[in-house]
């Protein structure tokens, strides 16, 4: 349980940061970036024009959509991107804490 | 826009004009895309559920000051509790991620198409103070363009079976040692994206170019042109014999001497445009000497072949260690003449990493003449790793060629040859170290009289022989019995370029 805590206390901290200082938005982008380049997009888009033709138009909602594309869009993400995103994130971190010091 | 977008509650409560839509406006500004370092604090401590202290998928209650979580439904808990339906007032709360709209009497997101632009406008905006020069916009098509698309309907389909790409070369008297470098370059992905996406652009419009670059533009696009009959290099071969003395004249050449040769001149090429004032322009014709000495730049050349190795020279008297990285375009890997069995590039390729016990030498640090290992390694990764076997032997006037069968991988793991041995156990790290074998060089026959073919993958898949202007298809196996001269393989994950 306390560690629990304590991860829970150090990623609301590391994401207080990222907001804080826009980094959160920065990521946020390149990684929308890279999702597009290698097709990422393209493909969740058909899958949810698949959906709303089988569901309908008129009744499909959000949360429909969400609950059938969140696991093949995690699925879907490239390793070089998260890899990517990991070493921004690292170093985000690294230089903020020595900015800190 | 159609009707399932929108709802009355929200064209009501968000109207143009109304109370409302000024209220949205502000948290858009405030707490969704705020353009300030003080804003973006506020954002950062606000942002949580009143509940549960998450901070995933956060509303704003648009009818008092309430934070809830969508995921937990305790946003949906409060505007129930708080505000029952049956009011005058619609139920609605903002998404503080996306700023979009939730109608808790639909039980959905609504969109009105002024909001979404209004949306658009603080989201540019935060961008800009950010200092985010580009970011995604879903495209929204102007009317023109829409006009212009509703009158052209035809469609292309492109098949990926196709042939395209596939071309032979005409032996111009002994040029095999050429077509195949070329065939390798032009099967080349990294190499294919970049000369058919260039915008290298000859300044000059004379057909006597002496750019390389150009002239290797122009092979890509006759490749990948509809013509399928053979292609005849000619302007390639005056090229190389303009800048590259040593392989003129119509004997039979090295095809990896072929190889290095092309890609220095490839590689001056580009650092002439460089200098030259105009980024994208040929220079002026004019001779260039083969340079001894490399500095990397950020041409395609360095981008794709250059890789980097460590070399550790260890006292063993003062235990010290002198490093020294020197770039590579290639790697030279002995034949071992030891043994006639057939011989693996894996093996190769420990030998090359091997400690090599050096004789007494001076060491730096501690003034002494000690013993000395020695050991080379693998610093950083090329995008394409290119093997060459040295197959052929100058000794004095003993001249011969060693045709031991080499065997080698389709994929290759290139892990237990680097220098460093740190995360080796990250699969993501060991990711970036996988390769796969696109293009086999092969030189049949003697040293003094011998042909050279190359096999190349083709469309991800299909292989096919390249043997001058004859192109066949032939089964992966066939490859990978070859003998085996030249092997290039490419990077199987690339990596973004650390900014």
């Amino acid at each position: 349980m306390e560690l629990d805590e304590k991860r829970a206390r150090v990623r609301a901290q590391v994401n207080q940061r990222l907001i804080q200082s826009g980094e959160r938005e920065r990521l946020k982008e390149l990684l929308r970036t890279r999702l597009n380049e290698c097709g990422w997009r393209e493909k969740l888009k058909q899958h949810c024009k698949e959906i709303v033709r089988q569901k309908g138009l008129e009744q499909i909602t959000v949360d429909d959509l969400v609950a059938e594309i969140t696991p093949k869009g995690r699925a879907l993400v490239p390793d070089e991107v998260k890899k990517e995103l990991l070493q921004r994130i690292k170093s985000f971190l690294a230089q903020t804490t020595a900015d800190e010091k | 826009m159609a009707t399932a977008y929108t709802c009355e509650h929200l064209s009501t409560q968000l109207g143009p004009g109304s109370p409302g839509r000024g209220q949205y406006e502000m948290l858009l500004k405030r707490l969704v895309y705020p353009r300030s370092p003080v804003e973006r604090v506020l954002k950062s401590q606000k942002q949580k559920c009143a509940q549960c202290d998450s901070t995933a998928r956060v509303h704003a209650c648009l009818l008092c000051v309430h934070f809830g979580c969508y995921g937990n439904g305790h946003i949906q808990g409060h505007v129930d509790a708080a505000h029952p339906a049956g009011g005058s007032q619609a139920r609605l709360s903002v998404d503080l991620s996306s700023g979009q709209v939730y109608c808790h009497d639909c039980s959905d997101y609504r969109y009105d198409l002024s909001l979404l632009q209004m949306l658009r406008q603080c989201r540019r905006r935060a961008f800009k103070s950010l200092g985010v020069p580009n970011f995604f916009e879903d495209w929204i098509p102007s009317e023109e363009f829409l006009a212009v698309l509703a009158k052209n309907r035809l469609n292309l389909r492109v098949s990926t079976n196709q042939l395209l790409g596939l071309r032979g070369l005409v032996n111009l008297g002994n040029t095999c040692f050429m077509s195949c470098i070329v065939q390798a370059l032009v099967h080349t992905p990294v190499l294919r994206d970049f000369f058919l996406l260039d915008p290298h652009s000859s300044l000059r419009e004379h057909p006597a170019l002496s750019c390389l670059v150009c002239e290797f533009a122009r092979l890509f696009r006759e490749f990948y042109s509809d013509c399928d009959n053979p292609f005849v290099p000619s302007s390639t071969l005056h090229l190389i014999w303009v800048h590259a003395h040593h392989l003129a004249g119509y004997e039979q050449q090295d095809a990896h001497e072929f190889l290095m040769a092309a890609l220095n001149l490839l590689h001056q090429h580009f650092q002439a445009d460089s200098g030259s004032g105009e980024p994208n322009g040929c220079t002026v014709g004019h001779q260039l000497q083969l340079q001894q000495q490399r500095s990397p730049c950020r041409c395609i050349v360095d981008q794709v072949f250059s890789g980097e190795f460590q070399s550790d020279l260890k006292c063993l008297g003062c235990d010290s260690v002198s490093r020294t990285i020197d770039p590579f375009w290639d790697i030279s890997l002995d034949m071992n003449t030891l043994t006639s069995e057939s011989q693996t590039l894996g093996c190769s390729l420990e030998r090359y990493i091997a400690p090599e016990h050096l004789g007494k030498i001076r060491c730096f640090r501690c003034q002494t003449v000690q013993d000395s290992i020695k050991q080379l390694t693998f610093r950083k990764l090329p995008v394409v790793a290119c093997f060459h076997f040295k197959r052929f032997q100058h000794a004095c006037l003993n001249h011969r060629k060693i045709s031991t069968h080499i065997s080698f991988p389709e994929l290759l793991d290139m892990t237990p040859f680097m220098s460093s041995k740190a995360n080796h156990d990250d699969s993501l790290e060991r990711l970036g170290k996988q390769y796969r074998l696109f293009c086999v060089v092969n030189h049949s026959g003697s040293l003094s009289a011998g042909h050279y073919t190359c096999y190349v993958r083709h469309n991800c898949n299909t292989w096919y022989k390249c043997d001058d202007h004859q192109i066949s298809d032939v089964p992966v196996s066939e490859v990978l019995t070859s003998e085996g001269y030249l092997l290039f393989y490419h990077k199987v994950v690339l990596d973004y370029h650390v900014t």
